[in-house]
């Protein structure tokens, strides 16, 4: 398989919301990464079956929204939301 | 006062020898003396108050707990209601959690005083806490080396005295790692002992919050708090309780893994000491071979920035973030605005973590790491049906200098090669400091099996009798 190229990580930067400038550095240091990465074709675990672990919905806690008093009382509180830090 | 041992100093202000204000005071005398670490992140405006509530409980002869007044620090990636919890990252800063994770509360129900809060590599990325956004924190032996990380300002807050505990989060080894490069104990419990509600999430499947102290009797004591099942994290298994053991040493067997052997020759010689304090003690010591270790780092990375990607997603300024300008961005330009606070290295991860699951690549790296992970898991239950405990060096290399590692993030990956392994299978493992090279300590790792953390910390406690 061909090494990822700097468009590779510039489209995945890209579709991840990701300003990377023009992207050399990333694009080296994934490049490292991803081919560090390939030492797992040598580790022969083709026919390995994966573990996995079955939980049960019902054991799960209820997807449910919590209020929480605190932001509730906060004086910066606008109709349930909050002021955050103005970005520089 | 502050270098004893937590459980003494509780029970000092539990019986009025002392009061929790006065350790308090001391404490954050020290966190301003040695202040050029860079420790902390935050510290608690009400810590004092704090102290002073549980002196009046003292004084009316109310109970007090377990904890009563010690100082605890906390990782900034474990939220705390009241006071800011940044993950040292731009992305988090200002924001102040409006609920305490589950280890926070149940140690302020045993009367802790959270002091503040720690530096880290920006949300936990990191093995040196050179990532975090807010500047390194140095390593207390010799400030030209990192502390190790991620949790590195707890490692650094435990050792300097700043701290009695201190509660870190291991994904990696990052509160093994630390507690190896600073010379203080750290454990990873096994996975599902400790809540990890209220733990900001960086990979879910492997990361532990765990304790970090200056003994294992404290990691112990922490451990007792801070364990036990948890309705708000599904992971949270009935374990056994963490009760003292008492056997003796003959007849239980330790495996010294070949695979984790480091390089220099001079933390194998610590390593061998250690051998034979336990051979000494009574225990049976023999070579072991867990040949998964050589793919464990990759497996472990290659899981990571996967579950990162996705954990990291939610960071897209919508429903919490900064206050942003929207006129004249572009929806999704709006969102790559505010996903620039990330740093560097959080977004090289997040790359990564794009391209392993993705098809094309999926089959050749995020599956293949998958079975890494299940082989070594039964390679891991395998060899502990022959040995009770795995003995390796926690990290096989010094302390590094401050940036050394930085623009390498390969040579960074392959610090974690002996810590990764109990992050992979859910074992439970603790560093403990044993002798130092050249001025700067070096940890032994011992592993055990799962819900086996107290018969760990029992063995644990004989390394560092030995080590003393």
């Amino acid at each position: 398989m061909r090494m990822v190229t700097d468009e590779d990580v510039k489209q995945m930067a890209a579709m991840m919301r990701l300003d990377i400038g023009d992207g050399g550095d990333y694009t080296r240091k994934v490049q490292r990464m991803l081919a560090y990465f390939d030492v797992l074709d040598s580790a022969g675990v083709e026919d390995e079956t994966i573990l996995v672990q079955h939980i049960r919905l019902s054991q799960l806690r209820q997807d449910v929204h919590v209020r929480h008093r605190r932001i509730e009382c906060r004086a910066e509180n606008e109709r349930g939301q909050l002021r955050a830090p103005r970005l520089g | 006062m502050i270098g004893g041992d937590a459980a003494g100093l509780a029970a000092m202000v539990r019986g009025g020898e002392i009061t929790a204000e006065s350790l308090i005071e001391e404490t954050m005398g020290r966190i301003e003396a040695t202040s050029h670490l860079h420790a902390f992140l935050h510290l608690n405006p009400n810590a004092a108050e704090q102290a002073r509530r549980i002196d009046g409980r003292v004084r009316s002869g109310k109970k007090v707990g377990r904890l009563a007044g010690i100082p605890v620090s906390i990782k900034d990636n474990i939220c705390t209601m009241d006071y800011p919890t940044t993950c040292a990252s731009r992305m988090l800063e200002g924001y102040v959690p409006p609920y305490d994770a589950t280890v926070v509360r149940r140690l302020l129900e045993e009367d802790a005083v959270i002091i503040g809060k720690t530096n880290m590599d920006e949300f936990a990325m990191g093995l040196s806490t050179e990532f975090s956004a807010y500047g390194p924190t140095l390593n207390p032996h010799d400030t030209s080396k990192v502390p190790g990380g991620s949790s590195g300002g707890s490692a650094a807050s435990v050792y300097s005295r700043t701290s009695a505990i201190s509660l870190g989060s291991d994904t990696g080894g990052s509160v093994r790692n630390p507690a190896s490069f600073c010379g203080v104990v750290g454990l990873k419990p096994t996975y599902g002992m400790v809540s990890r509600y209220g733990l900001i999430s960086y990979a879910n499947s492997i990361e532990q919050v765990g304790p970090m102290a200056r003994t294992v009797s404290d990691v112990e004591l922490a451990m007792g708090v801070i364990s036990g099942p948890d309705g708000n994290d599904h992971t949270t298994a009935s374990s056994k309780a963490m009760e003292p053991c008492g056997a003796n040493p003959k007849g239980f067997r330790v495996g010294i893994v070949k695979q984790m052997a480091s390089q220099d020759p001079r933390i194998q010689r610590v390593l061998g000491r250690a051998v034979d304090a336990l051979a000494s003690a009574g225990f049976e010591c023999g070579e072991a071979s867990l040949e998964m270790v050589d793919y464990s780092v990759a497996a472990y990375y290659t899981i990571t920035s996967t579950e990162a990607g996705s954990n990291l997603a939610r960071y897209d300024n919508i429903r919490y973030g900064y206050d942003l300008e929207t006129a004249g961005y572009e929806f999704h330009q709006y969102i790559t605005k505010a996903r620039s606070m990330f740093g560097a290295e959080v977004k090289r991860r997040i790359i990564a973590g794009g391209f392993v699951p993705s098809a094309g690549y999926a089959g050749r790296y995020f599956l293949k790491a998958l079975k890494v992970k299940s082989r070594l898991t039964r390679q891991m239950n395998d060899l502990l049906k022959e040995y009770d405990y795995l003995i390796s060096p926690t990290v096989p290399v010094l302390p590094y200098d401050l940036g050394e590692r930085v623009d390498d993030p390969v040579s960074m990956f392959l610090v974690d090669a002996n810590t990764a392994t109990a992050n992979l299978t859910g074992k439970p493992a603790v560093s403990v400091p044993f002798g130092k090279v050249e001025g700067l300590p070096v940890g032994v790792q011992l592993m055990a099996d799962s819900m086996e953390d107290a018969p760990l910390l029992w063995a644990a406690k004989m390394l560092e009798g030995a080590a003393q």
